[in-house]
């Protein structure tokens, strides 16, 4: 068995080590995804209204 | 010190610099310790490879535990001060404390299989653990079920203040009760039982762990500051829209546009 193959099977224990690791890569990877979305998300939602809100403004006390 | 802190704009200037340093840190951290772990550590002499689950597990329970201590602390402070930012971080701590202790739990399961023979035994510290992940669950269905904001935020600041009782529960259940789960082996009186070739890795994803909870923390209050930010400007331009009605029915017909 080639080295990889060895250091891949876990002493025989792949299938708990890999579901284990990847089952925490999964989760928080995906708090991390979200987390990062909902931020700019929220960000740009704040500074489309404001710039909206700043061009009425500059409507009204125009000439 | 709160009173410092407690101004949004100067948290703001501050959390700018820190949120993608922390970032930063996590992955930097993750890129050295998941190799030590994964590769460079040795296989334990009784629990073989299998003990490379501890390098996620442990990490996980530490932070879902100091994610639970510091939405107490922030509750607390919250309750007694009434300063917004520290409810923000309570918000903000809940939904990562909740997946860090989702990890920890479902990881123990996937040790416990192959090593106890059973993927769960009511012991009193897994026990003590699934009621941290069902308190972060609980404080966030709360808040979500309360639509006065201020109502949501001191009933669910009471109950993550309530729930504190549980951090010692967790910590010393291997001591209190009779149970197959290991004792402390890292945070203990005479020093660590664990041979450094275990210890470090374990201490460098610890710290990455900590890097990514204070990532997400940051990153997450600011999104809640961002979303209140366009609350208060979309209040303004109802505000706006109606003085026009108002002003628009002032007018006689033949003036309308």
């Amino acid at each position: 068995m080639s080295a990889l193959a060895d250091w891949a099977a876990m002493g025989g224990y792949a299938v708990w080590v890999w579901s284990a690791w990847g089952l925490t890569a999964a989760s928080i990877g995906a708090l991390s995804i979200l987390t990062v979305r909902a931020n700019a998300r929220a960000r740009a939602r704040a500074a489309a209204l404001e710039a909206e809100l700043a061009e009425t403004s500059a409507q009204e006390t125009a000439p | 010190m709160w009173s410092y802190l407690a101004n949004p704009e100067r948290f703001e200037r501050m959390a700018r610099v820190l949120t993608p340093v922390m970032w930063a840190l996590a992955g930097a951290l993750f890129l050295i310790g998941i190799p030590w772990a994964l590769v460079i550590s040795p296989p334990d002499y009784q629990q073989s490879d299998t003990v490379r689950i501890m390098y996620v597990h442990v990490p996980a329970a530490w932070l879902s535990m100091a994610a639970y201590a510091g939405m107490g602390a922030a509750s607390f402070v919250y309750f007694v001060w009434r300063h917004n930012l520290a409810d923000l971080a309570a918000r903000a701590l809940a939904p990562a404390g909740a997946v860090f202790a989702f990890v920890c739990l479902a990881t123990g399961s996937l040790w416990g299989r192959p090593m106890w023979g059973a993927w769960w035994e009511w012991y009193a510290r897994l026990t003590s653990m699934l009621v941290l992940f069902l308190l972060f669950l609980g404080y966030i269905a709360l808040r979500a079920a309360i639509e006065d904001e201020r109502l949501a935020a001191r009933s669910a600041a009471i109950l993550a203040m309530a729930g504190l009782i549980n951090l010692p529960v967790i910590k010393f259940s291997v001591d209190w009760w009779n149970t197959l789960h290991q004792s402390a082996s890292v945070i203990r009186l005479d020093g660590p039982a664990i041979h450094a070739s275990q210890l470090w890795p374990l201490l460098v994803m610890a710290l990455a762990f900590t890097a990514l909870l204070s990532a997400l923390v940051l990153t997450s209050m600011r999104t809640l500051i961002a979303q209140r930010r366009a609350d208060v400007l979309l209040r303004r331009r109802e505000q706006r829209l109606e003085a026009e009605e108002l002003a628009l029915n002032d007018l006689k017909p033949g003036e309308r546009p």
